[in-house]
């Protein structure tokens, strides 16, 4: 898979966010630290957090399932954002402080 | 936003089987610390394995609710004196006060020391006049009670800062009577009950 630059992944990851068209991985349950999965904050703050990131708190690396898939990892804000695109959604594994 | 439907399917990573193609259906889902589940909510299923692989946002309301319904059971069973004190300091407040005002009353104080607006040394003395038994014979009184996750957790770290600060190894129950002796000081005794306006509104708010 070709590598995107962090602003290109940025702006997808907010385009999902705001259509709605995102999804949270699960492993058999519901993943309290994920704070967005729990409605503890919505996806519009999500957006505000990716907004105020830049490209130094950006990381990528393979799923470690599927080598084929690069995760995305932004640490911003106080909080840590991991996920993956997999088209027609953004999916999210990890939404937490 | 994407809306799914039962038998809906989506391209997703199962953590046992890799890529595959999860089918929501409406499953009961446990939360991960172990704390409660969430009944019937629309979930994406792993074909292989069959473990719940997708939560979708249209969900999450549910969730959120769920979370909100743990509650806990707290159960003190004490001299009826302690109880007799949480009704007396109810019916200054409020005399249309009911046994329904226990709870809100004590999670009251519980949250002042447990965010610090009340020194958790304060309760100190009256902790260690509940230690003295009662010098005569008295029935007892079981309290039981359903409480928010948040306040189990504050009224934990309660016992868990007074045994701390004191030494000694309390329960929960030593501190429920520790409070009620100080809301017998601060709202049964003095002419002038203590936290009246606080006190007064939560008691109108649960005798909507």
């Amino acid at each position: 898979m070709a590598s995107l630059g962090f602003t290109s992944i940025r702006r997808r990851a907010i385009a999902h966010l705001l259509s709605g068209t995102f999804l949270h991985e699960a492993r058999g349950d519901i993943d309290v630290k994920n704070h967005l999965a729990m409605g503890r904050v919505s996806a519009l703050d999500v957006v505000a957090l990716l907004k105020r990131s830049s490209g130094d708190q950006y990381s990528s690396s393979p799923h470690h399932r599927d080598s084929s898939i690069a995760m995305h990892v932004i640490r911003t804000g106080g909080y840590y954002l991991k996920f993956y695109f997999e088209a027609p959604h953004v999916m999210f594994i990890s939404v937490h402080p | 936003m994407h809306f799914f439907r039962a038998g809906d399917r989506v391209r997703a990573v199962c953590d046992l089987d890799g890529r595959v193609e999860a089918t929501f259906a409406y499953r009961d889902v446990p939360f991960s610390d172990g704390i409660g589940d969430v009944k019937g909510i629309l979930s994406g299923v792993c074909p292989v394995c069959e473990r719940i692989i997708v939560i979708p946002p249209q969900s999450t309301p549910m969730i959120r609710d769920a979370r909100r319904d743990s509650l806990r059971s707290l159960e003190f069973n004490v001299p009826a004196v302690y109880v007799e004190m949480l009704d007396a300091a109810s019916y200054r407040i409020d005399a249309g006060a009911t046994s329904e005002f226990r709870k809100p009353l004590l999670m009251y104080y519980v949250h002042r020391m447990a965010t610090g607006k009340d020194a958790l040394d304060d309760l100190g003395p009256y902790i260690r006049e509940a230690l003295v038994p009662p010098g005569q014979s008295m029935p007892k009184r079981r309290l039981s009670m359903k409480v928010s996750s948040k306040s189990h957790t504050e009224l934990a770290s309660l016992v868990k800062g007074l045994s701390d600060a004191m030494s000694r190894s309390f329960t929960a129950t030593d501190v429920m009577k520790g409070i009620a002796l100080k809301i017998g000081a601060e709202i049964v005794a003095p002419s002038v009950p203590k936290h009246r306006a606080d006190l007064m509104a939560i008691s109108a708010l649960i005798n909507l």
